[in-house]
């Protein structure tokens, strides 16, 4: 139940209201309830707390919350304790009572659950000291950690919607202006200048005009977007609502596909709060402005991350995108005036807003202002969400927030921007990232996904993956697309399996030729930059498998073997009692070894040997 | 508005009597979306598919009805989306992260292994409707890949040893669940 | 309104926002194109019909494709270049792997000087020479039977009636499809009284004077509810019905 807020000033009310009724030196836990943390058992943590709290700390006013991803996923489930600011990592259910009792009661600190420095090997207390968030600049995910992502309430005390009061007293053109001066360009991967897409939907002839959130985020690897949908749905509403009050829509949607289900529950129960409190809906904070959204799921298809084929989606029709002959923003969703930005550039919006032009463009590059939230991941020490000015370097990225590539292993490759980018070596580590640098080298920064590549890393199969991907997810219209890179696909396939030769290479050329110049869209014409960068830049490994039918990396099973080194062996026979094709021989206690004819090349041998005796050729 | 079925009268045997229980459940779900407007088809797929597990053909017949769409062309759209079932699934499912952070911890040969322990390809359904075993692309949880996800349960930092475990838990890997 | 473009050098005058296919075939350019026909939207799909144009101000000439491109004032056009015929051999070889037997796509191949299939055929569609280029999709659809449809996507879509059934239950088997099919891929049976297409059997309503096949009852129906006629205006192919307008009006003088 809520009272519609009259006007700013009640906005304004409200929260002080809500900022004076918290004690700042209230405690409170906050456990990371992002995707990969939940996955970790974080909600078994937060029912544990709950019940430890309740049973021994009943006296004491301690808030627990839940919050949306943090970003340090490799220190899942992730703590936080208010306001001290202790952050405790790999928090699991056995550690309650030790953190209830000792940190929570005691204001001691339980130094095994400490992040640790892997340089200083000193300890971090606070998320200042961690180096993985000192790396970081934190705009958009900062609020992550510090709100209940289902509470109206915790986001406008934190100050959500403060934005929207002041676009209201600015007025649409205003704040227009100051989204052009800022620099902002679209955070999905093309990065067109979202100003300028704004000012031809506010130009564009028409009653009815519609915003859309693109949160289909289909790049395997990214997954910026659902962190910021489940962790700040507020963040992102509220920069929706400030960009149709400046481009006259009255309707929006927010797509979200599928596979989110907790981002489509988070944004839709937002929406609804939002709605409750009159920042959404009729007569915005007593103003004329009048604006509503809808959530749409997608039905499972990375073309619909493609503005027209996701404008098909939401018209109940097949995900084909269409040539632009005129701009979306002019005929767009049901033909009509239609701006979508992915979910990074709208939570961008309100901080431009509130802090100004001046303030975003002195963060980043002249071409690129503003930070961006990488998702790095793969062979990584620290994976997870890192947010940095634009223009800081893939090393200081992968080496730094990230601590370079665990086990000693050497680093080979970053892939970026997803199926649309490419692969990029050692030598171009100290390449800046932004919008326009690593699309002259053959890659492109895309929506953010960073995945880190190491010496077992074929290319080779790295390139089979993103054809055999992009195949499957072509919309099937065009013959270039659709049946070139079916064609591609098979053709990786002869090579990781022995079959090629340097005539395939050459085929592979001309092929991704026609697939680029003559595909309809950008994931036909941008489909072949896998095969095309590695190609580039690793093609010693291509000629090692089409030439010596060997793979490098170890990884290409058609031209690898398995064998037990006797030295090492001690004949526990681990190996032989999980072989699934009874191909491991030997006498109890002595060396075993591996029938060639009968291994599948399925390597839970390797896996389950303790000794390191399983050696692959 | 799309004119009324023309089809032969075999097909359209129940149309006109008494609606079956599962035709008043599909009704239902249908008076949330407005007569014929399309742009809720894909939402009212979801909502069907929520419902039943997948997509019965009786079920898309009255949709197509209710959203004034030819019901080819609704069948289309099912068929486009990778979410959308038309045969039934399993009671219960093994979903394994093929995302490319996933792919380089060595996804591949973890799908192999299910396929191997369970007998069921990705995509496809055990014959006796036990087990689902499927693909997905990313479901945002890469730093703990790779990644299964067992009647929606999320298992990172799987191992083969691991997932035989658990797979074998769900369902008996001799043929019982 | 009419806009002049300049097409391989030489200056055209067509309606603005005209395909350029269209207007380029008009001026005796040879552009193919097979899933394109001027009652239906265009999709693009074959990828064939590649022209390079120039925008006026512009600089560059881009490739595209010129079934979905709309004339417009000043634009310059090129159907003959090595960028061109390159990727249209290619395409053409993509097309050639899933409708080998085509006989509109071998005489393509012999025109462009293609010499040899460069893939091995497509074995296991559904529809063996389809193009899946959906011209049946959008004919039926345009016709308002909406019998078929485009199913699944990527190198697995194909067409077909709704549910996967072989019968397309909304079809009244006017043949439309198979007319408008470029690779004639369509299977249809006709005998005297008797039409088989898309999984169903249809009555074949013959011309009461001549006997030759006109229609499908099935169609006929339709045609009547549209047309507001009664059933005997069908009853008559054409030449039989102007055969017996003509007696009917020398009659008519004559008495």
């Amino acid at each position: 139940m809520s009272v519609r807020l009259q006007d700013p000033a009640a906005l304004t009310r409200y929260r002080e209201d809500l900022v004076a009724a918290r004690d700042p030196r209230q405690k409170a836990l906050a456990v990371c309830g992002g995707t990969g943390c939940r996955a970790l058992g974080a909600l078994d943590v937060v029912a544990a707390l709950r019940a430890e709290v309740a049973a021994h700390a009943a006296g004491c006013d301690v808030g627990l919350r839940a919050t949306g991803c943090q970003g340090f996923c490799q220190g899942g489930p992730m703590l936080l304790l208010v306001p001290e600011g202790i952050v405790y990592q790999h928090v699991g259910v056995g550690d309650v009572a030790e953190i209830v009792e000792k940190t929570l009661l005691g204001g001691e600190i339980v130094e095994r659950l400490l992040c640790t420095d892997p340089e200083t090997d000193l300890q971090c207390v606070r998320e200042e000291e961690i180096p993985f968030y000192q790396r970081q600049q934190r705009v958009l995910l900062r609020d992550n950690g510090l709100l209940d992502p289902t509470s109206i309430d915790a986001s406008i005390a934190l100050g959500g919607y403060a934005a929207l009061a002041r676009a209201l007293e600015m007025g649409p053109e205003a704040v227009l202006h100051e989204i052009k001066r800022s620099g902002l360009r679209g955070r999905g991967g093309a990065g067109f200048p979202t100003g300028r897409k704004w000012e031809a939907c506010r130009r564009a002839q028409g009653d009815l005009k519609y915003v859309i959130c693109n949160a289909d985020e289909g790049d395997p690897g990214a997954f910026m977007d659902d962190a910021l949908l489940e962790g700040n749905p507020h963040g992102v509403l509220e920069g929706m609502i400030i960009g149709a009050f400046a481009m006259g829509a009255r309707e929006g949607h927010v797509y979200v596909r599928e596979e989110y289900p907790v981002a489509v529950e988070r944004i839709t129960r937002a929406i609804e709060q939002a709605r409750g409190l009159g920042l959404l809906g009729e007569a915005i904070l007593g103003s004329e402005f009048c604006f509503d959204v809808r959530v749409s799921r997608g039905g499972g298809a990375f073309v619909c991350g493609e503005a027209s084929a996701m404008m098909a989606s939401l018209e109940g029709r097949r995900g084909v995108p269409r040539r632009r002959l005129t701009h979306l923003s002019e005929r767009g969703l049901w033909g009509r005036p239609t701006n979508l930005n992915n979910v990074e550039t709208w939570a961008n919006v309100p901080h431009i807003v509130l802090r100004g032009a001046d303030w975003f463009s002195s963060i980043g590059t002249e071409g690129s202002t503003g930070t961006k939230i990488f998702s790095l991941v793969g062979k990584v020490v620290r994976t997870g969400l890192v947010e940095v000015p634009m223009g800081t370097t893939l090393r200081e990225i992968v080496f730094g927030a990230g601590g370079g590539v665990p086990g000693g292993r050497a680093f080979k490759a970053v892939q970026t921007g997803g199926p649309s980018g490419g692969c990029l070596p050692a030598d171009k580590l100290d390449l800046p990232v932004d919008f326009d640098t690593l699309a002259a080298e053959g890659s492109m920064m895309g929506s953010g996904g960073m995945i880190v590549m190491d010496e077992d890393t074929c290319m080779v199969d790295v390139a089979r993956y993103f054809l055999r991907f992009l195949a499957s997810e072509s919309c099937g219209n065009c013959t270039s697309c659709r049946d070139g890179l079916a064609i591609l696909r098979d053709l990786l396939g002869d090579i990781t399996e022995g079959r090629g030769t340097r005539e395939t290479l050459t085929l592979v050329e001309e092929i991704a030729d026609t697939v680029e110049a003559t595909s309809l869209c950008a994931l036909g014409t941008s489909a072949v930059n896998p095969v095309l960068s590695t190609l580039r830049y690793f093609r010693d490994e291509y000629l090692a498998h089409v030439d010596d039918k060997h793979c490098p990396a170890g990884v290409c099973k058609a031209l690898i073997s398995f064998t037990i080194d006797a030295e090492r062996c001690n004949g526990c026979a681990l190996c032989a009692v999980h072989c699934p094709k009874g191909a491991v021989v030997g006498e109890k206690k002595r060396p075993h070894a591996i029938t060639q004819e009968l291994c599948i090349k399925c390597g839970i041998c390797k896996d389950v040997c303790r000794r390191d005796a399983v050696l692959v050729h | 508005m799309r004119e009324e079925d023309r089809s032969t009268p075999a097909s359209d045997a129940g149309a006109q009597a008494e609606p079956s229980s599962d035709a008043r459940r599909v009704a239902a779900l249908l008076q949330e979306y407005p007569r014929g407007d399309p742009g809720g088809l894909v939402d009212v797929l979801h909502d069907i598919q929520a419902e039943f597990r997948y997509l019965p053909e009786d079920a898309l017949r009255q949709a197509a009805q209710h959203l004034g769409v030819p019901r080819a062309q609704l069948y289309g759209v099912a068929s486009f989306y990778r979410g959308f079932h038309m045969s039934p699934r399993g009671e219960h499912t093994c979903t394994v992260c093929v995302g490319t952070a996933c792919h380089v911890r060595g996804a591949p040969r973890l799908l192999e292994q299910v396929e191997r322990d369970t007998g069921v390809a990705a995509g496809a359904t055990a014959v006796d409707l036990s087990l689902t075993v499927e693909e997905v692309g990313c479901v945002g949880a890469c730093a703990l890949g790779p990644l299964v996800i067992l009647d929606g349960e999320y298992h990172g930092h799987m191992t083969g040893e691991r997932l035989s475990r658990l797979v074998g838990k769900l369902v008996d890997t001799e043929g019982r669940s | 309104m009419d806009v002049e473009l300049i097409i391989d050098g030489v200056q055209v005058t067509a309606p603005a926002g005209a395909s350029v296919l269209d207007v380029t075939r008009r001026a005796g350019r040879d552009v193919p194109a097979l899933c394109y026909h001027e009652a239906v939207p265009a999709i693009a799909s074959c990828r064939l019909c590649l022209v390079e144009i120039r925008r006026p101000g512009k600089d560059r000439m881009h490739l595209t494709t010129s079934c979905d491109y709309p004339a417009s004032a000043g634009l310059v056009v090129a159907t003959d270049s090595e960028r061109i015929h390159k990727h249209r051999r290619m395409n053409l070889q993509l097309l050639l792997r899933r409708a080998p037997h085509a006989a509109v796509l071998q005489n393509l191949a012999a025109e462009l000087g293609v010499t040899g299939p460069l893939f091995a055929p497509v074995t296991d569609a559904a529809l063996p020479d389809c193009i899946l280029c959906e011209l049946c999709v959008r004919v039926c659809s345009v016709l308002g039977y909406d019998a078929l449809a485009a199913i699944g996507r990527g190198d697995t879509k194909r067409v077909g009636p709704a549910f996967g059934q072989k019968e397309a239950l909304d079809c009244v088997g006017c043949g439309s499809c198979r007319e408008a099919c470029p690779t004639d891929c369509i299977p249809m049976v006709d005998t005297a009284t008797s039409r088989a297409i898309w999984g169903r059997t249809f009555d074949l309503v013959a011309c009461e004077r001549c006997g030759t096949p006109l229609m499908t009852t099935a169609q006929r129906a339709v045609t009547v509810a549209r047309g507001g006629l009664p059933k005997d205006e069908y009853a008559q192919c054409h030449a039989c019905k102007r055969a017996a307008l003509s007696e009917k009006l020398a009659s008519g003088m004559r008495g």
